[in-house]
């Protein structure tokens, strides 16, 4: 399933996309809208979409960041007024309350399961990362004690650089699925500053791996927040939903978001290619696309093409918002396909073939003289190849 | 450890009321009689926990006090579970006896009259592939209600796999490392007091921060299975030494495939070994019934 990954917002896209059916639901975002505001709008959305998931992640893991923007998250009752320090956390008897709040605050609300707390890490074997554990161990706990009649998801929130050892995860897993939870919300945080940035290849490919054995193993569900087209890999090895947004914050968790104060960025407009997997800028490449006679091949064909391909020479505009809801579009169908497959082994092949098709796209646009820049052209796509023969490999 | 010095006819003046029947067994730490006790057949166990002579009991790094609760610890466990394919608990009442400067704790249990699973693979080699399903049916629900209790059994081995009656049902045995994972302080972690060759990596290796859980018991169950469908034990080779087949354990080598071994392996037997063969608890199966649910399936299968 694609989640709408939500963030600060005035219009109601996500509203759009529930009905569409390209989201079947949504991570909200406290710290993109006040307590009142947030409260009403999910009970809203829970009376008109019934069937949608709505969950809420508590970002709680930006109590520990730096020169935090932590935006409307002070008005959160479980959200600590100032900065936790590690002393704080060590252990479990100061990790409760927080626990407690967390889940207590996400009981009354109209979620499909609560997420808990955790603190975002940089290793899997720092003093930090056992504080992570304890919030996860304390979280179940908790959960159980209390009989919540809803799931609960543990927060996995880490930093793209602890997953490129691979013993390291092997050990974090082994002591991850020892938890008694319905399932996992994964945050991985990449260092970029800039939309989209590089995917490291040893990384994805143990992200891959991190998720294949949280969820086709050991039977947890597992949403993977903050997804782009890479998100489709982890639907691919087992993830049951990624969650997606429409500002490039929303697609990738960067520290961007936590440190200036972001309304959107209104940077240029892209246009989502499904038969690329990928985003490209409307402007010089699609342009250049129709010029060299390749837009036929890199259309996505879904139901607001119709809409980008007449907004061509024209003066009709193709707006950001139709932009963004056209990502979910593409994401969808993508993903839908992928779901289609059926069993892992077919999940992988139909994806790594979609990939040596856009590959074959791109080859032919080079022979054409259109030009990307690094982020619209193969790197992701080889990165994402790259990393799933080697996940295929490892299991 | 050492085997307490106790004849039959000594067990019959220390505990009035029993009658011994036949020679004792042993499986290394406990002297096992078949008895006779107010008219029901029964296994009586002693366990050694001191001998003036010796002090403690080499090998055995408790204290008295300790030892006592252990064996105590064993025979609760028995006493508090009520399942199937655990062995149950006898009429002769546990008790620590003195004989001959000698502590002696006994107990006892029902008598399982099969053979034990060692025997059985030492007489005929390979088993058929649908009596290791079946015992291994027997032996997961035997761990499935250890785990209920956040008990880890750790000595699951052929020789502690015993058939309740000729061609009956398995039955788990021998609980002697068994411990309760809210009582650590029975048995302080890195003491070998098993037979490491059964051993999963999750028992050899010691990692800080983690605590054995089903899924070791789980591993030990691969190698029961592996070497009930081959005759021979994953890692051992004809002359091979316990310290280089636990080294193999440690280090993650995967054993050749069963099939390579012995025909008509059905595949799905053997993926189902290998996983629960594998070096990372991970990687094997989640929970009890997960792995149930995969056994009853196959045999369903087949
Ligand atoms: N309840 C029983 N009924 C019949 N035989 C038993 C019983 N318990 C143990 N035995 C036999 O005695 C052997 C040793 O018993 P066990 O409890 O495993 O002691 P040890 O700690 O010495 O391994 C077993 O391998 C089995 O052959
Ligand atoms: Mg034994």
């Amino acid at each position: 399933m694609i989640l709408a990954q939500h963030g600060w917002a005035k219009t109601n896209r996500i509203e759009t996309g529930l009905t569409e059916g390209t989201v079947g639901g949504v991570v909200v975002s406290p710290k993109d809208m006040g307590l009142g505001s947030l409260e009403t709008y999910m009970r809203q959305l829970a009376i008109d979409y019934p069937q949608a998931d709505i969950y809420f992640d508590p970002q709680f893991y930006a109590t520990v960041f730096d020169n935090r923007k932590i935006g409307k998250l002070d008005q959160y009752p479980y959200f600590p007024s100032r900065p936790l320090r590690r002393g704080q956390l060590s252990n479990a008897s100061g990790v409760r309350p927080h626990v407690e709040r967390t889940l207590d605050y996400q009981m009354l609300r109209p979620v499909k399961a609560l997420i808990s707390p955790s603190i975002m890490t940089d290793s899997l074997s720092d003093r930090w990362h056992r504080i992570a554990m304890t919030f996860a161990s304390e979280s179940a706990a908790y959960h159980s004690v209390r009989g919540f009649n809803k799931d609960l998801l543990i927060t996995i929130a880490i930093d793209e650089s602890c997953l490129r050892d691979l013993n390291a995860v092997e050990n974090f897993l082994d002591e991850l699925t020892s938890l008694d939870v319905a399932g996992f919300y994964i945050v991985i945080r990449r260092d970029g500053m800039v939309y989209p940035a590089a995917t490291d290849s040893v990384a994805l490919t143990n992200l891959l791996f991190l998720v294949y054995s949280l969820s086709e193993l050991n039977e947890y569900r597992v949403i993977c927040g903050y997804s782009d087209f890479i998100g489709l890999a982890l639907v691919a090895v087992g993830g049951q939903s990624m969650a997606t947004g429409w500002y490039h914050t929303l697609r990738q968790f960067t520290m961007r978001r936590w440190q200036i104060s972001t309304g959107g960025s209104p940077a240029n407009p892209r246009y989502s290619s499904g038969p690329l997997i990928n985003s490209v800028l409307v402007s010089p490449e699609m342009d250049a696309l129709f010029d060299a006679n390749m837009h036929t091949r890199v259309i996505s064909g879904t139901s607001r093409d119709g809409d980008f391909v007449a907004s061509r020479g024209s003066s009709v505009v193709w707006t950001e918002q139709q932009s963004q809801l056209h990502h979910w579009e593409v994401l969808q169908a993508l993903h839908s396909d992928i779901v289609a497959a059926g069993v892992l082994q077919n999940r992988i092949d139909l994806l790594k073939n979609k990939v040596e098709l856009a590959l074959d796209i791109y080859d032919d646009a080079d022979a054409a003289g259109v030009t990307f820049r690094a982020e619209s052209g193969r790197r992701e796509l080889n990165t994402m190849s790259e990393s799933l023969e080697d996940f295929e490999d490892l299991i | 450890m050492r085997l307490p010095v106790l004849e039959p006819s000594d067990l019959e003046s220390l505990v009035p009321g029993v009658s011994v029947i036949g020679s004792p067994l042993n499986g290394g730490q406990k002297l096992v009689f078949e008895a006779n006790y107010s008219g029901e057949k029964c296994a009586v166990k002693a366990i050694l926990i001191s001998a003036e002579a010796l002090g403690s009991v080499p090998g055995n790094d408790y204290s008295d006090d300790e030892a006592i609760a252990r064996a105590e610890r064993e025979v609760e466990i028995l006493g508090g579970i009520d399942s199937p394919h655990l062995v149950s608990l006898g009429p002769v009442p546990f008790q620590v006896v003195e004989h001959q400067g000698q502590r002696i704790v006994i107990f006892s249990e029902e008598w399982l009259s099969g053979r034990a699973l060692n025997e059985e693979i030492a007489d005929q080699g390979p088993l058929p592939v649908e009596q290791v399903l079946e015992m291994a049916l027997s032996v997961t629900s035997a761990i499935c209600s250890l785990w209920d209790r956040s008990i880890v059994h750790r000595d699951i081995k052929p020789g502690n796999i015993v058939r309740r009656s000729p061609g009956g049902e398995h039955v788990l045995l021998d609980m002697g490392l068994a411990f309760d994972l809210g009582d650590k302080s029975i048995t302080p972690s890195g003491i070998y007091v098993g037979t490491p060759i059964y051993y999963s990596p999750d028992q050899l290796i010691l990692r800080p921060n983690r605590a054995l859980d089903f899924r070791s018991d789980s591993y030990a169950l691969g190698t029961v299975m592996y070497e009930s469908l081959t005759g021979s034990h994953p890692f051992a080779t004809q002359g091979s030494s316990q310290k280089e087949v636990v080294t193999k354990i440690v280090n993650g080598e995967m054993p050749v495939a069963p099939s390579s071994i012995v025909a008509n392996v059905p595949n799905e037997v053997e993926r189902l070994v290998n996983r629960l063969l594998q070096h990372r608890p991970h990687r094997r199966f989640r929970t009890c019934s997960q792995l149930e649910a995969e056994l009853e399936a196959i045999k369903a299968n087949i």
